[in-house]
């Protein structure tokens, strides 16, 4: 009798403790905590190997990552497009130089000030997208880059143009990390991953909720929207400036671990493409897709393209026919392929399964 | 079943460029009851529940509606997004759902009226919004349930068969709590069965709920088996208002289907 | 500010508004007609260009014959960037289209930039500066400035070519079958016109039309694999600022873009004492001024949509 009453309080015990366990695997959140503890990983290993500039790389990849989450915001779930996302990270880096060495601000502060100033911008661009649509709207936005980019080339303050070594970055004004050292280099990089997974999961915050919801009604049926009481200014304000404190936060993140400015043509419409690219290819409205994205458009040639003779010099060719061929056959990003890769692992299951049982008759 | 207006449209005139969509049009829905808007295609019955939910603001006339403390409220003063504040919820000819977020999802973009919390607890995720969407997730399941497809909410929107889609609009509307619902055209494209279902359900809503509806419908027999009162109307003009077997016989209103009624 | 120098001020607008309009002009075609923002404009011309560019300095070409042969393989590009991209991606939305062409600038930069064999003939890794018609010192004088014949030339051609494309866009039949998909290609189709072969033949145009502007501004200025950036910007921003709605919008545009940023960076480098770009970036921001009160362009109409 106590033997079985124990069997079967354990086997519930066991089913509650898989239920619970099931639950958090299948949590987002969760998700990008293992992305987290993976990409720390590969850090701390890439560091301590034989090509030091691979950390580098590794870096701008999730920077990129942090500033395509906040265009996938605009764009997957807005149905905006803004070519000047680039250029915002460069303003965040440009000023956090100038709050740092000028007016002698904390890392900090600067950080969280230019943060609030991108707000600000990203609530202008906002306010000309309530009468701007389409193509008209995206060249706008191009051309906000383009006078950005101009102004930073043209103006003494920003070296006319040229990177600016930000120096040693200085948190709580106790620690200071200097990314010129290796060891803080790591300690650099860790922060960029953690920021990461931060960014990841205010995404992913805002998209489940209700705010998230309008942003989707609005884009899809905006009449059903305005029907339903969802105001439609109000969401696409706040649309441009959630994506343009996303780019913010990337630039913080490049401020971080390169200390530098960056030169003006960094964030110049190139880069805007590149992150808009990201967009594309990592699946738009996927999270983690963004980092799919990044790594394959931004890690992939530089890691192993450039290792390739044969591909010296073509890396940017063949990312180039990467995305022609991922927008003729994937229309709907890589994060599809994910998708479609489970379907046919059912299928397989399925036809397996069958064959079993045919053959036991 | 009471004989107080719950809205009341006084002189509606519209015009696009040189065309006359609606044309001088008055007639008023008792609340509680269901009214059906009908005439042949064209006659600016869509144009009349754009102007009544004010996607069309500058119309000629008036459009009264009187609210729950028992107001008058002259529609026009309010925009687009304040008209589901007063409770009155509509449908639309074209399903206008979210193809890419599930059926519970859409239908919670309903609830968006009752939202408190901003983006700011949005992203931290405060425990004010963690409660409200339990409570709002409750309502929706309690909707879908009624209108029996509850057991599909988590499915996507995509792909779904167009009886199914209509549900989800419905629900949606039902989510903002309505006393008046405008429905364009709700059984258009259902089968008999989903037609006999749709009935039920209206029916339902009227005595169950107490909710005043207000229909534009072209399957004659849908209209005259479920309505209390038809308004008829052609070319924008008022034809007649009155009840459904009266206006079977109407003269003018045979005169603007061409016999068409069944 | 004394005539002579409006006058000079005005002629360099008209050279700077030609290169701009035929590259305005390529762009606003492909958009009505294939619904996609071709990023890759200034890319396809600038390799065309270097083929005339290789034919009148290594070949030693004659410069119209130079210039006819790059014309054929614009013509032949804009074909083959049809058939093998756009067409394929048809299931594309529109930036999924816009990431195609960035896709397209990438393919034909690595080209223009790669160091093997014929391409490194035909690319050059070091700045050129091709023969042009006419050199630099031969001016003439008109109202006492000094005025480029060359400017004359440019702007004379091109004069040419837009009244002959815009005669050709309003009167023959071609040019109704280009407006008709211009504006829904889906009803074109129905009614029987070969929308395929309009867009094709937009693509290859626009390779010409863009080809001609790199061909032209490399007669004044060094020839680089960026060498039409510059002024695809331009040309997108006359795109907007003239409107999509028409074909003859924009190319104004393009020439009062050219005559604002000229006329205030004559006043930044003389009056203000500095740099030009800061003309540049105020007239551009006049401009996005302009465009919050008319979002759809000079010309543009809004697009009616139903509810």
């Amino acid at each position: 009798m106590e033997k079985s009453k124990f069997l079967t309080k354990t086997k519930t015990v066991l089913t509650k403790v898989l239920h619970v366990l099931s639950k958090i695997k299948s949590m987002p959140q969760v998700h990008f905590i293992l992305v987290g503890v993976f990409l720390l990983y590969v850090g701390r290993n890439i560091a301590n190997g034989p090509t030091p500039p691979s950390l580098n790389f590794m870096a701008e990849v999730l920077i990129f990552t942090v500033a395509a989450l906040g265009l996938n915001l605009l764009l997957g779930y807005s149905g905006l497009v803004s070519l000047s996302t680039a250029a915002f990270i460069g303003v965040t880096t440009n000023g956090i130089n100038i709050l740092i060495k000028t007016f002698e601000f904390s890392f900090i502060s600067a950080a969280l000030t230019m943060l609030i100033i991108s707000a600000l911008f990203g609530l202008i661009i906002g306010v000309l997208s309530l009468q701007m649509e389409g193509i008209y709207l995206a060249i706008a936005t191009l051309f906000v880059g383009y006078i950005i980019i101009q102004l930073f080339t043209a103006a003494a303050i920003f070296n006319n143009g040229n990177s600016v070594r930000i120096g040693a970055v200085n948190f709580f004004g106790e620690k200071v990390y200097n990314t010129l050292l290796i060891a803080d280099r790591i300690v650099l990089y860790n922060i960029v991953v953690v920021c990461l997974i931060i960014a990841f999961i205010i995404t992913y915050n805002i998209v489940s909720s209700p705010s998230g919801r309008a942003l989707m009604a609005i884009s899809r049926s905006l009449h059903a929207a305005e029907a339903m009481g969802i105001r439609v200014k109000k969401y696409r304000l706040m649309a441009f400036v959630i994506a343009t404190m996303f780019a913010s936060f990337a630039g913080i993140l490049h401020s971080i671990y390169f200390q530098t400015t960056g030169t003006a043509d960094k964030w110049g419409l190139n880069a805007s493409l590149i992150i808009l690219a990201i967009v594309v290819i990592g699946g738009m409205k996927s999270i983690l897709g963004m980092f799919l994205g990044s790594f394959i458009i931004i890690g992939i040639p530089a890691f192993y393209l450039r290792e390739i003779e044969w591909f010296k010099g073509m890396d940017y060719l063949l990312t180039g026919v990467l995305l022609v061929l991922v927008v003729i056959f994937y229309p709907y990003g890589s994060a599809h392929i994910v998708y479609d890769i489970k379907k046919l692992y059912y299928k397989l299951k399925i036809k397996i399964k069958q064959r079993l049982v045919k053959k036991n008759d | 079943m009471t004989s107080t207006p719950i809205l009341e449209i006084k002189n509606l005139s519209l015009h696009f460029g040189g065309l006359k969509a609606v044309d001088d049009l008055s007639f008023s829905v008792n609340e509680g009851e269901i009214v059906a808007l009908i005439g042949p295609n064209g006659a600016g019955k869509t144009t009349v529940f754009n102007c009544v939910t004010q996607f069309y603001d500058h119309y000629k006339g008036d459009i009264i509606y009187h609210d729950s403390d028992g107001n008058q409220v002259d529609l026009r003063k309010l925009s687009v997004t304040k008209i589901v504040h007063k409770n009155i919820a509509r449908t639309f000819q074209n399903i206008e759902l979210i193809p890419d977020l599930s059926i519970i999802d859409n239908v919670l973009i309903g609830a968006h009226k009752y939202i408190k919390t901003s983006i700011f607890e949005h992203i931290i995720k405060s425990p004010r919004m963690i409660k409200q969407e339990k409570e709002l997730l409750k309502k929706a399941v309690e909707i879908l349930d009624f209108l029996k497809i509850s057991h599909l909410k988590d499915a996507f929107a995509f792909g779904l068969p167009y009886g199914i889609l209509k549900k989800i609009e419905l629900a949606r509307a039902l989510i903002t709590n309505p006393r008046l619902l405008i429905l364009d055209e709700p059984a258009a494209g259902l089968n008999e069965q989903e037609t006999e279902e749709l009935s039920n359900i209206i029916r339902r809503l009227k005595t169950e709920r107490k909710i005043t509806i207000l229909l534009i419908e072209h399957d004659m027999s849908f209209v005259m088996s479920m309505s209390d009162h038809v308004c008829a109307i052609s070319f924008g003009k008022f034809l007649a208002y009155d009840k459904p077997g009266i206006i079977k016989k109407h003269p003018l209103v045979q005169e603007a289907y061409l016999g068409k009624d069944e | 500010m004394s005539f002579s120098v409006l006058i000079r001020i005005f002629f360099n607008s008209l050279l700077l508004g030609s290169i701009v309009a035929l590259a305005t002009l390529g762009i606003v075609l492909i958009f009505r007609t294939s619904k996609a923002t071709n990023f890759a404009q200034g890319s396809i011309g600038t390799m065309n260009a270097y083929i005339a560019a290789y034919f009148t300095m290594t070949k030693g070409y004659n410069w119209f014959l130079a210039v006819f042969i790059a014309m054929i393989t614009a013509f032949l590009t804009g074909i083959v960037i049809d058939k093998l991209f756009i067409r394929p991606a048809k299931k594309a939305n529109i930036v999924g289209k816009q990431i195609l062409t960035f896709g397209i600038i990438m393919i034909l930069s690595g080209i223009m930039n790669s160091e093997r064999g014929i391409l490194r003939e035909l690319f050059p890794s070091v700045p050129i500066r091709p023969d042009s018609l006419f050199e630099i010192t031969n001016q003439i004088s008109i109202f006492g400035a000094n005025v480029e014949i060359n400017t004359i030339f440019v702007f004379s051609v091109t004069f040419v070519l837009l009244a002959i494309v815009f005669w050709f866009i309003q009167k023959t039949k071609w040019g109704l079958a280009t407006r008709v998909t211009a504006s829904n290609e889906e009803t074109a189709r129905m009614m029987g016109v070969p929308t395929k072969t309009v867009t094709m033949f937009s693509w290859a145009f626009a390779a010409m039309l863009g080809a001609l502007a790199g061909i032209f501004l490399s007669s004044r200025v060094a020839m680089d694999p960026l060498l039409l950036i510059g002024v695809q910007v331009s040309a997108f921003f006359a795109g907007v600022f003239g409107g999509f709605a028409t074909f003859y919008g924009p190319v104004i545009a393009a020439y009062l873009i050219g005559f604002l940023i000229n006329l205030s960076s004559y006043y930044a480098i003389t009056e203000l004492k500095t740099d030009a770009l800061y003309a540049e970036v105020f007239v551009y921001f006049m401009i996005l001024v302009v465009l919050y009160f008319k979002p759809y362009g000079l010309f543009g109409k809004k697009p009616i949509r139903k509810v």
